[in-house]
């Protein structure tokens, strides 16, 4: 195991996830969205080998494909991928109407941005450990849902869920597998309407990332079994 | 009753028929804009149906829903099904609850494939 690319790396959880797998020892390659943000660029500056950023939109064919070409040209073998990126869109109530833009946006990143990933990096992994991550959110699972607002972003990661489960369903006879992570709410820019860090989440994405990085570098026994984790391990309905 | 079913699903049409042979009385709408059209004429709902076309029977929709991750999956397609099959019902939901609140029944239906179950 070796390189690792990690989508959404600009800040919050991402690069919290980067910082984790360079202090480890390993080689990311960072999606980043955001060229005028200047963390990825200090960072690089401590970790000038094993740190490669890579411009990516997930919402974009075409970033997409340009990560992948980009990635295939620096190494022949991609291990494992973590895909991070998303946005959370806060909603007005049901009554005052459905936002019928933003919740298919919430889809085109959340689900089909993940998704679009990991097809175009598949060739890649082929050689290498084949373990696909999630950042997903107990928001998705069906089970244990609660809300009755935000149906755009519960609903992209519940369909995010579903293809996980979709994909697990076929590539895991193929020798992949697979981590579901519930990273808590985070001190991050996520749920910030004013485009802040939320301070009244309860984690640091550090904590959060460090915890992640445990569940999806470690080998399972029964790897067999889908199974969406939090910070402490602990199991959730998806 | 009042019934309205949204979307243009040949289940929904076949649904259609039947409810209205039995004597109630059936609205329909292709998607949320014509839902907010048809209601404002109506005094109350009872019964809201939504029955998208979910096997992208319509034209416009059509899709490759077979292919798996290796093979090229249809994701133009899956964001079009998503926006008409799951969006838009939605939409129309928000249309309808309000005329719903003067009915009777006030039950909300969803024709929902068992492809989607995550169980």
């Amino acid at each position: 195991m070796n390189n690792i690319l990690v989508t959404g790396a600009d800040r919050g959880l991402g690069f919290a996830f980067t910082e984790c797998f360079l202090e480890r020892g390993y080689t990311v390659f960072a999606g980043q969205f955001m060229p005028g943000w200047q963390a990825l660029q200090e960072l690089k500056g401590k970790w000038k080998e094993r740190l490669h950023i890579v411009p990516l939109d997930i919402s974009d064919d075409d970033s997409i494909e340009a990560m992948a070409d980009q990635i295939g040209r620096e190494t022949k073998v991609l291990d494992m991928v973590v895909n991070n990126a998303g946005i959370m869109r806060l909603e007005e109530d049901f009554l005052k109407g459905v936002p019928g833009e933003e919740i298919a946006l919430q889809f085109r990143v959340n689900t089909l941005g993940a998704l679009k990933v990991t097809e175009k990096v598949l060739p890649l992994m082929a050689e290498g450990k084949k373990r696909l991550c999630y950042v997903s959110s107990e928001a998705g699972s069906i089970g244990n849902a609660h809300r009755d607002g935000m149906f755009g972003y519960c609903m992209s990661k519940a369909c995010l869920n579903m293809s996980i489960r979709m994909l697990h369903n076929d590539l895991y006879s193929k020798g992949f597998t697979f981590r579901i992570y519930h990273p808590g709410w985070m001190k991050s820019y996520m749920a910030s309407s004013a485009g802040n860090v939320d301070m009244n989440g309860y984690l640091d994405p550090k904590i959060s990332a460090a915890a992640a990085a445990d569940q999806f570098l470690e080998d399972r026994d029964c790897e067999n079994i889908l199974a969406m984790q939090d910070v402490d391990g602990c199991l959730w309905s998806f | 009753m009042v019934i309205l079913i949204v979307g243009e699903s040949k289940i929904g049409k076949m649904l259609s028929e039947k409810l209205n042979k039995a004597g109630h009385r059936v609205i329909r709408a292709a998607d949320a804009k014509e839902t907010g059209e048809v209601l404002e004429r109506e005094e109350k709902l009872d019964l809201f149906i939504a029955a998208p076309d979910f096997f992208a029977e319509r034209e416009d929709l059509q899709a490759d829903l077979k292919a798996g991750i290796q093979d090229g999956p249809d994701w133009r397609g899956a964001e079009k099904l998503y926006a008409s099959c799951v969006v838009e019902p939605l939409q129309a939901l928000q249309e309808a609850v309000l005329v719903m609140e003067r009915g009777g029944l006030k039950r909300i239906c969803f024709l929902n494939p068992v492809r989607g179950s995550p169980g």
